[in-house]
């Protein structure tokens, strides 16, 4: 356990935290953009039809 | 009638959301910051982001494609497919766990989603009653106790005697939520609400994030401060990176946390067509348990508990109690702290639905494969399985022992099983170039070429090593635990317990009809010459007679 918390956050704990988050905000971000500038409904089926 | 209709996904947002929703669950909000905090911090982020790119992204891509290809061979239960891509009956029947994860992990993760709900209400009615004004250790033993009274913990049967928050009625709620949206189907069921759920989730856990972010230090404890819960949870101890269990951990965190190795994927992409894009879903759903895990669950969790009780109420709390008996000491004091309480416990269950909702579809397609029965009849006969495995649970609940057991063995232990015979039977029995080009039909992206390696030595030996830590840390431990009179834990402790042998033994008599269901579906494939054994070109394709998807 970090027992060093009192201490706030360090240069490296500063560092892990904003890229391990801001990683996986760029990267769901851009998946999604992917996804969605290209989202033709790929074969809506029978369940989806009137 | 649903019955009538071919089961598919609505559209590739859809699929994607659901993914991502069966795997979001309690483990993005409850067990990873335990465990980054109990294995290095930040440091914890090395071995983890491995484990998400050595084993996690590359799994559920494999998962994504031999789902999808065993769809086009007219099958959708992880037996069936794991038979196609692996070739021949040995692989069919280790697919076997493909669903017995599921439904078993079904039988106690619903108990443990009606806590939520129940939770979630009694926030919204006033709270389950902590008295901030008392002491730290006062508070946290009134949240302890009512939890522990809420679910049971004192003794087998005591959820029936009455007096214990309601939870029966909760679960009873859950389990009908659960029942309606399967049987609504894929598309207009367990898409359509995922569909909603997801982004309400995201919506919830940024307030409650910016909630947690904008809260004053501690009065008593002014070194109790947003900025050391945030040191608590990610100042980097790099030493822990050289302890083996640091990234045993790690990868077990992934394994939890993306529903890689659960039966699941494999089933939801067995509906796509043949040119959806396995490849950039399979990422994004991926990447959004990710966003809930690290950037939601990281940056909320820990730090709220640091910030108005320090260590004491996370060392040694493990996943639930770090859930339901330190963070409700926490809203006790939080300004508006019901309201928030009342909406991280409506985000838990939300997460929580939109995962067992996931366990309850590819047991109720490999019913209906296998016997060749309507939907209505396979969901009929997968929710008496799930009903009767979870009432167990609901009354073995003394010491947690009875459900705990479970999940050792089925919700870790069989997990990390399963994912390396699909790791195998995608790499080696399909051939991992094939595999690769089949997930490349439709794809978007390219799987980059280092991938193959990865996929075809480094994830096998990743998870065979799992597999021998397991053998070697907890198999002998959890099996004298329920069969050997008298067996101790490791501090000495008698922790030998018949329930555990009981909950083993309902795991195999479930195992077991599996099995004879498996059998008498492959009879039936045979014999209306589908390829089983996946030895036909990719494009022989087949109806499976009497089955209505």
């Amino acid at each position: 356990m970090n027992l060093a918390a009192a201490d706030g956050l360090t240069m490296s704990g500063w560092i892990f935290m904003l890229l391990s988050n801001a990683f996986v905000w760029i990267l769901t971000v851009w998946c999604f953009k992917r996804v969605l500038t290209s989202d033709a409904p790929i074969d809506p089926g029978p369940a989806a039809k009137p | 009638m649903a019955d009538q209709q071919k089961q598919a996904w609505g559209s590739r947002l859809g699929v994607i959301l659901a993914v991502a929703g069966s795997a979001v669950g309690l483990g993005n909000f409850l067990r990873f910051p335990g465990q980054a905090a109990a294995n290095g911090g930040g440091a914890f982020m090395i071995p983890y982001f491995c484990a998400l790119l050595f084993l996690g992204i590359p799994i559920g891509w494999a998962e994504w494609a031999m789902g999808r290809y065993g769809g086009r061979k007219g099958f959708h239960s992880a037996p069936a497919i794991m038979g196609v891509v692996g070739r021949g009956s040995f692989m069919r029947y280790v697919g076997v766990i493909g669903v017995l994860i599921p439904v078993g992990v079904y039988f106690y993760y619903i108990f443990i989603e009606s806590w939520c709900l129940g939770y979630f209400w009694k926030y919204l009615t006033g709270g389950i009653g902590v008295d901030a004004a008392a002491t730290m250790n006062e508070q946290l033993q009134q949240s302890g106790s009512y939890w522990q009274g809420f679910i049971g913990m004192g003794e087998d049967g005591a959820l029936f005697a009455g007096g214990h928050g309601g939870v029966l009625v909760f679960w009873l709620i859950t389990m009908a939520l659960n029942v309606w949206f399967v049987f609504r189907g894929l598309s207009k069921g367990i898409e359509a609400f995922c569909k909603w759920a997801m982004p309400a989730m995201a919506v919830i856990a940024l307030i409650v994030l910016a909630r947690v972010l904008t809260l004053h230090p501690n009065e008593l404890h002014p070194d109790q401060n947003v900025e050391s819960g945030l040191a608590y949870m990610w100042n980097p101890k790099f030493e822990e990176l050289w302890k083996a269990k640091t990234w045993i951990n790690a990868a077990g965190q992934i394994f939890f946390s993306l529903s890689v190795g659960f039966g699941v994927i494999i089933n939801y992409a067995s509906y796509c067509k043949r040119k959806d894009d396995v490849v950039l879903s399979g990422l994004t759903a991926s990447a959004t348990n990710e966003l809930f895990e690290v950037g939601f669950g990281g940056m909320i969790t820990i730090p709220a508990a640091f910030i108005f009780m320090g260590a004491v109420g996370i060392v040694g709390k493990g996943t639930f109690g770090l859930g339901f008996n330190t963070l409700p000491v926490v809203f006790a004091q939080m300004p508006a702290g019901n309201v928030i309480g009342a909406l991280w416990f409506l985000m838990l269950f939300l997460a929580a639905i939109t995962s067992s909702l996931s366990m309850l579809q590819p047991t109720a397609a490999f019913v209906q494969e296998a016997l060749g029965c309507s939907r209505s009849k396979a969901i009929g006969g997968t929710v008496a399985l799930a009903l009767a495995g979870s009432l167990y649970c609901l009354w073995f609940t003394g010491g947690t022992i009875g459900w705990s057991t479970i999940d050792d063995w089925v919700g870790t232990f069989l997990i990390v099983v399963l994912a390396l015979f699909q790791i195998v039977a995608f790499g080696w029995c399909f051939g991992v170039g094939r595999g690769i080009d089949e997930a490349h039909e439709g794809a978007q992206l390219r799987i980059p070429g280092f991938m193959r390696f990865i996929i075809k030595f480094v994830a096998p030996a990743y998870l065979l090593v799992s597999i021998g830590w397991f053998s070697v840390h907890d198999l002998g431990g959890w099996w004298g635990k329920a069969f050997v009179p008298g067996h101790t834990d490791a501090d000495g402790k008698v922790d030998y317990s018949p329930v555990a042998g009981y909950s083993l033994i309902l795991v195999a008599v479930v195992a077991a009809l599996l099995i004879v269901i498996t059998r008498i579906g492959e009879k039936r494939w045979r014999a209306a010459g589908l390829d089983l054994d996946g030895t036909r070109p990719p494009d022989d394709v087949a109806e499976i007679p009497g089955a209505t998807r």
